[in-house]
Parts: structure tokens; sequence; C-alpha cells
């Protein structure tokens, strides 16, 4: 609600964008940028044991670290470790609480490579490779039951709800194309975000003025310990707090040690 | 549970054991999960805390529960019946009257371990090696994919053992003593789940935090839940719909299009002749801690030759987490071998040959294992089959071990094969 008066009433003008401003502010953004300090590993190219006559016409590569030449890292996860009350969470998200969110097998790859999702939304699993591809799509939670339903090429999507909270990111796989793999962050709160192939991460509408600690994690390196971004870092267990203020809060370029991920 | 169980409880965890075996009898100590804690890489401390914590909670090989002892914080939370628990537990003995107790160790323990861990002294020996209970995680029940296997299909499984693998047959043992040992299956396999938990949940501690030992969090939010998903495994059973009234042969026919066609995907693991010659290079979830452990292992042997400018903190942490790993790696693992699709044209099914037994094989796909479910990801919602389909398949799959080529070829006579030599 609150943010819907605010984007209209910023089109509406200046007079009206003072009383705005207060509403936007009562909220805050974080973001900031993963980059790699030292050298990026090579990344090794995937030749398909199955299926080739479709999975070896797409450039497939091993995306358990994806870093561009800049050295930006994709695919790491930020998420909010600090237990909030319901009535510290945005009233903005009830409206996205019940979405889908998708899990495509595409290209014989997953996409997302990271999903994020909530306990209240639905987790829906498709297939969109030609056939003969078909793919299952096998889920190792830690708390929740897991699952691995076939998905048959040209066959209908399926749902799945996980009812609880799990600590860490859980792991996706295909037994059919075992170098398919992702990954499922689930929670009870809207809080996390995944960085997009610049590195870059955004996690909106986080509330103000409350001391929060963020955990930073990446499939290959696990928590991302001692990570330097403007005014601090992150400690060995990929932990740090910080005191938002009203609008946007950027940590800038968040260094990660090139040792972490060289295993 | 009351207030003075709990203080007790607390009491166990906290306390350093003040003696240990001076005596003759040595007892038996649960193991811990080594491979997961290396794969957390737990120090020393909280590994200590999660032995105390599981003594506490579930006391040794010996006392269950620390039977004699009044009542444990599990005793009430899990269910378990500590009379059916102590008949199963303990050395092998029996009383003037010649009741047995210890059937466990006598049973099952050189191949499940003491601890349940799999890792008994036959065990090496055996393919498939014999499960770990520790996960939770069973194969061959009536059960949804994930739902615990219900009394009843531990109790089938005891009796008739799980054909074509080195599990035996326990059919001659009286009621009472397989409904003892299933409620031991049963007891170390909770145990193990809440390992598994208090080692993740040790891990996601922030630096400074210590795991607070409350009932809130020991009971409530590990335990429970658990316990919970064991008590409603009956609610869980897959009730197929009954098989249609079609002729056989048209059944069969439709069963092997299934199969092979990119709806059913058997064919991919299974092979071009079902043989199990499909895909042949996955390992089954109670191997993967196993061979992702051996991978950061030879990636931080790798880093510690190669890496020159790691600090010296970074390279005492590497060397003792090296150590850690190779540690758990050689005494509490057995060599990885890859999970094999079954050659189907043996007609030997471990889960049982009933249509129904494969009815759910295929609408659940096998837990654990790599084979997916054909039914929906949740009860009730869309699967990739509708039923008709999944009993088509059983049909089919029932029909491959007499198709002309699964027959063996005629022997030669012994004495004709004899003179060869
Ligand atoms: C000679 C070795 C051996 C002995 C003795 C043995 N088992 Fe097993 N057991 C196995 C093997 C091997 C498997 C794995 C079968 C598979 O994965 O297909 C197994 C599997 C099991 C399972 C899991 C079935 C499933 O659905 O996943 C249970 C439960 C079990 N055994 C209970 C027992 C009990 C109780 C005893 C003692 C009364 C016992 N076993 C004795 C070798 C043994
Ligand atoms: C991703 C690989 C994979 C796919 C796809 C697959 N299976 Fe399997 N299947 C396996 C493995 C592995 C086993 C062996 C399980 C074990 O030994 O515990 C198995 C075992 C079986 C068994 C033996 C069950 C028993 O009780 O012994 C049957 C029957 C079977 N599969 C049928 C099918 C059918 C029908 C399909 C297609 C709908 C299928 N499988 C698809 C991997 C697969």
């Amino acid at each position: 609600m609150m943010r819907k008066l605010c984007t209209t009433s910023l089109i509406l003008g200046a007079g009206i964008a003072w009383a705005s401003g207060a509403a936007a502010a009562d909220w805050a953004t974080l973001k900031g940028r993963f980059v790699i300090d030292g050298t990026p590993p090579k990344t090794a190219i995937i030749e398909p044991t199955k299926d080739q006559e479709v999975c070896g016409k797409h450039k497939l590569y091993d995306e358990s670290l994806v870093v561009d030449e800049k050295g930006d890292i994709a695919n790491a996860v930020v998420m909010l470790k600090t237990k909030l009350k319901d009535n510290e969470v945005a009233p903005d998200f009830a409206s996205s609480a019940t979405d889908k969110v998708e899990l495509d097998n595409k290209n014989c790859r997953f996409e997302p490579h990271v999903a994020v999702m909530r306990t209240s939304q639905t987790l829906v699993l498709k297939n969109s490779d030609p056939a003969p591809v078909s793919h299952n799509t096998n889920i190792s939670p830690l708390i929740n039951a897991g699952i691995n339903p076939v998905l048959a090429a040209g066959g209908d999507p399926l749902e799945h709800k996980f009812e609880k909270e799990e600590g860490l990111p859980i792991k996706v796989g295909c037994n059919i194309h075992p170098w398919m793999g992702a990954w499922l962050v689930v929670r009870n709160d809207p809080y996390a975000a995944v960085s997009d192939k610049t590195g870059e991460f955004t996690i909106k509408d986080l509330p103000v003025g409350k001391e929060l600690e963020f955990v930073f994690w990446q499939e290959k390196a696990g928590y991302l310990k001692n990570a330097a971004f403007k005014g601090g870092k992150s400690d060995t267990k990929g932990r740090f707090k910080i005191k938002l203020k009203p609008g946007e809060n950027d940590l800038g370029d968040i260094k990660v040690s090139g040792g972490l991920f060289k295993k | 549970m009351n207030r003075v169980a709990f203080f007790r409880f607390v009491l166990c965890c906290v306390s350093p054991l003040l003696f240990a075996g001076c005596g003759k009898y040595d007892p038996p100590q649960f193991s811990l999960n080594m491979v997961a804690i290396a794969k957390q890489q737990l120090p020393f401390d909280q590994q200590q805390e999660v032995s105390n914590i599981l003594d506490g909670m579930f006391g040794t090989p010996d006392k269950p529960f620390v039977l004699g002892q009044g009542k444990s914080i599990a005793d009430s939370e899990t269910g378990l019946d500590p009379k059916k628990l102590a008949v199963a537990a303990g050395p092998v003995r029996s009383d003037e009257f010649g009741r047995e107790t210890g059937l466990y160790r006598r049973h099952c323990g050189h191949c499940h371990g003491t601890t349940g861990d799999g890792l008994g002294p036959t065990a090496m020996l055996l393919n498939p090696y014999p499960r770990d209970y520790r996960p939770g995680k069973f194969k061959f029940k009536a059960t949804e994919r994930a739902a615990k296997p219900t009394r009843a299909d531990l109790e089938l499984i005891v009796r008739h053992g799980v054909q074509g693998t080195a599990m035996p047959a326990f059919g001659l043992l009286p009621d009472a003593q397989v409904d003892a040992l299933v409620e031991y299956v049963k007891y170390l396999s909770i145990r193990g789940q809440v390992e598994l938990r208090l080692i993740d949940a040790m891990a996601e501690l922030g630096q400074d935090e210590k795991l607070q030992l409350t009932r809130a969090n020991l009971v409530d939010e590990i335990l429970k839940p658990i316990v919970e998903s064991w008590n409603t495994a009956n609610e869980s059973i897959i009730k197929p719909e009954d098989k249609p009234d079609v002729e056989l042969a048209t059944s069969i026919d439709k069963g092997r299009e299934l199969f092979y066609g990119t709806k059913g995907n058997c064919a991919k693991c299974h092979g071009p002749s079902a043989l199990g010659d499909g895909q042949t290079s996955d390992y089954d979830d109670w191997t993967k801690p196993v061979t992702e452990l051996a991978s950061d292992l030879r990636g931080e042997e790798e880093r510690l030759r190669t890496d020159t400018d790691l600090s010296n903190e970074d390279r005492v942490a590497l060397k003792m987490h090296v150590a850690l790993a190779s540690q758990a790696l050689k005494a509490d693992s057995l060599p990885p071998r890859t999970a094999q699709p079954r050659n189907l044209r043996q007609g030997i099914y471990r889960g049982g040959r009933r249509p129904v037994d494969l009815y759910r094989r295929i609408y659940a796909g096998i837990n654990g294992m790599p084979m997916p479910a054909v039914g929906p990801a949740s009860p009730g919602a869309k699967g990739t089959m509708e039923p008709d389909e999944i009993w088509s398949l059983v049909d089919y799959v029932l029909s491959l071990p007499y198709e002309s080529i699964s027959q063996p070829p005629h022997h030669q006579p012994a004495t004709l094969s004899k003179a060869n030599f």
C-alpha cells in the first residue's frame, strides 16, 4: 500500500512528494556488489554425457562459481539472519505472499541457478526442453521432506510447497543429467537476495533503525568470511550487523578472497 | 515432560564423564557422525557438545534413554517404548528363563553397526552396503517418497529381508522380538536424525554464538518434528486407485511405450534393454556426503600444496580440516560406490513383487536413490503420470523377465564344460 502511494505521488508532483518522501523513508534498501579479490579460477566446460543431441548444442559450464572478467561474482546469496516480528516486515510484501516461484529445466541446466522463495509461496517446476530431454528435479532439504519428481518433456509443470524455513540454501539436482545443479532458498520472511551477473544484489523494504544481522553465502565457498565492504567486514561465519537508514544503504564493493573458492 | 527431568538432562549435557571403564566390560559407545561433522567443519568443542547432548537425550547402547536412572527427556517425547528398547539394546544375553536381550547386537549390529551407521564389521564386504539409519531415510515402504516407513513396513523388512541383497529374513523370530528390533531401529534412526540436525544447528551459529540448551531449542525445534514425522507415517500410505480393467497385453504395450518414451524416462537409467546400464555414474543419498567431503578434501590438499599466498592462520585452519576430513573418510565411511539402476530382466524386486509394491515404487520413486517419482511431488497434487499409466508400467515391468531376451542361454551339460579344462 504505502509503496504504491509513494510511486503515484512522485508522478503527481513536488507538492505531495514531500509527504510521500516520509512514506518511502519508513523502509530501507540494502545493496552491494560481490567482487573477487584475486584471480578468478578457470571455469570448467561441461561435456554432457546424456541427451547429447540436444544438450550438446548448448554451451554448458560449471556454475558452482560464476565470475565475469571484471571479477563480479554472480549467485552469491545475502540473507537476513535476524528474526523479525510480523509487524516489522513491510506490508507491501503481503501482495506477493502467495506468488509462484519458477524453477525451470531449460537448455539442460536449471534456470535460475539460485531461486528464492517464501514458505507461503509455491514452487513451480517446469521442463522447457524439447523431447527427448526429460528431467527430474531432486530437491534435498535439511529440514523439509525431499522430493524428486519426473518432469517429462512437453509435460505440465508440477507444484510444491515447503512448510518450513531452511537455514541454508538447499541443493537441487537432476539424476538423469548429473551435471545439472541449482539451489533453493526457502524462508519465512522476504529478506533474501541473489547477486546477478554483474555481482549486484538488492534487498528492498527492510526495517529502518534496528540492528539487523545478515549473512553472505556462496555455494562453492560456503559462508563468505572476512569480506570487506564500505564501512565493515563480514566475520568468520560470513555475518555482519548493520543499522539501516531510510532509503538506500550501499555496501559498495564486497571483496571476497579468491582463496575461498579454491576447492 | 517435567522440570526435574529436564534439569537432569541439562546436567547430563554439561557434566563431563567422570568415570571411564576400569572393569573388564568396556561398554560400547555410540560414535559421532564424523563425515557430517567434517563436512560442516565443526571444531572439537562443538563435536563434544553434540556428543554430550545426544548422550543426555538418548543414553548409550547399553542403556538407551539412561534406562534405570529415571526418565530422560527423550523418553516421554519420542513415544518409544523403553521396555522394547531394553530387550533390543545391550550386550547379547539370556536370563534363566531363556529370555534374550541384546537382540540388535546379536542379529543386526555386525552389518548395521552399533550406532546404526551401516558401518558394522561385515559391511565393507556387502553390495549394496547395509542401511545407515541415521539420515532417517528408508527405501522400501508403502508411504510417500520422503515419508517415514510405517511399523508394518519395517516389520516386513525384518521378517522377509530385502531380496537380492545381504539383508537376511528374520522370519523365525517371535513377534515380540521383531517388535523390539523395529522399535530399536526407530530409536537409532531418530537419534541419528537429531544428531544431524544438531550438527547443522552448530554450523549455522554465528561466530560467537553458542547453542542454547533450552527445551524450546532441543525438544520443540529439533526432536519433536522428527518424532512427529515417524508418528504420522500411517497417514502417508500410498493407496493406488484400482487397476483398470484392460487386457494385459494392451496394458503391457502401453507400459512399454511409457518406459522408453519421454514421459516415463525409465530407459534413461535402466538402459535401452532394461538391463540397468543407462545412468550408472550417480551416487545415492547415503554416499553423496562422502563423495562431497572427499572432493572438498582434494581441493584443500591441492591448495595447501600450490597456494603460496596462504596466510599462516589459513594454513593452520586448512591443515586441521584436512586432518579431520581424512580421518572421517578413513575411519567412518566405506569406499563410495555408484548407485546402479536395477536390471529389470532378472525379476528380483527388493521392495516386494506384489503389483502394489511395484506401483508404489514407480509412483514415489525410491527414497534416497536417484530413481525419481512419476507421481506428484506432494500428495494430492498433479503428477507426471496418471494411475492407469503407472499400472501399465507395473504390468510391463512384471513382463520383462519373461521376454525371450531375458532368458539365460541354455547351459552346456556339466560333463562337456569340464572336458574343456
Ligand atoms: C548380513 C548383513 C545384514 C544383517 C545381519 C542385517 N541387515 Fe538389514 N540390511 C542389510 C543390507 C545390505 C541392507 C540394504 C538393502 C538395500 O539397500 O537394498 C539392509 C537394509 C535394512 C533396512 C532398510 C530397508 C529399507 O527399506 O530401506 C532395515 C530397516 C534393516 N536392514 C533392518 C535390519 C534389522 C532390524 C536387522 C537385525 C534383525 C538387520 N537389518 C540385519 C544387511 C543386513
Ligand atoms: C534417474 C535414474 C532412474 C530412473 C529415471 C528410473 N529408475 Fe528405476 N531405479 C533406479 C535405481 C538406481 C534403482 C535401484 C534402487 C535400489 O537398488 O535401491 C531402480 C530400481 C527400480 C526398480 C526395482 C524396485 C525394486 O523393488 O527392486 C524398478 C521396478 C524400477 N526401478 C522401475 C522404474 C520405472 C518403471 C521407471 C520409469 C518410470 C524408472 N525405474 C526410472 C534408477 C532410475
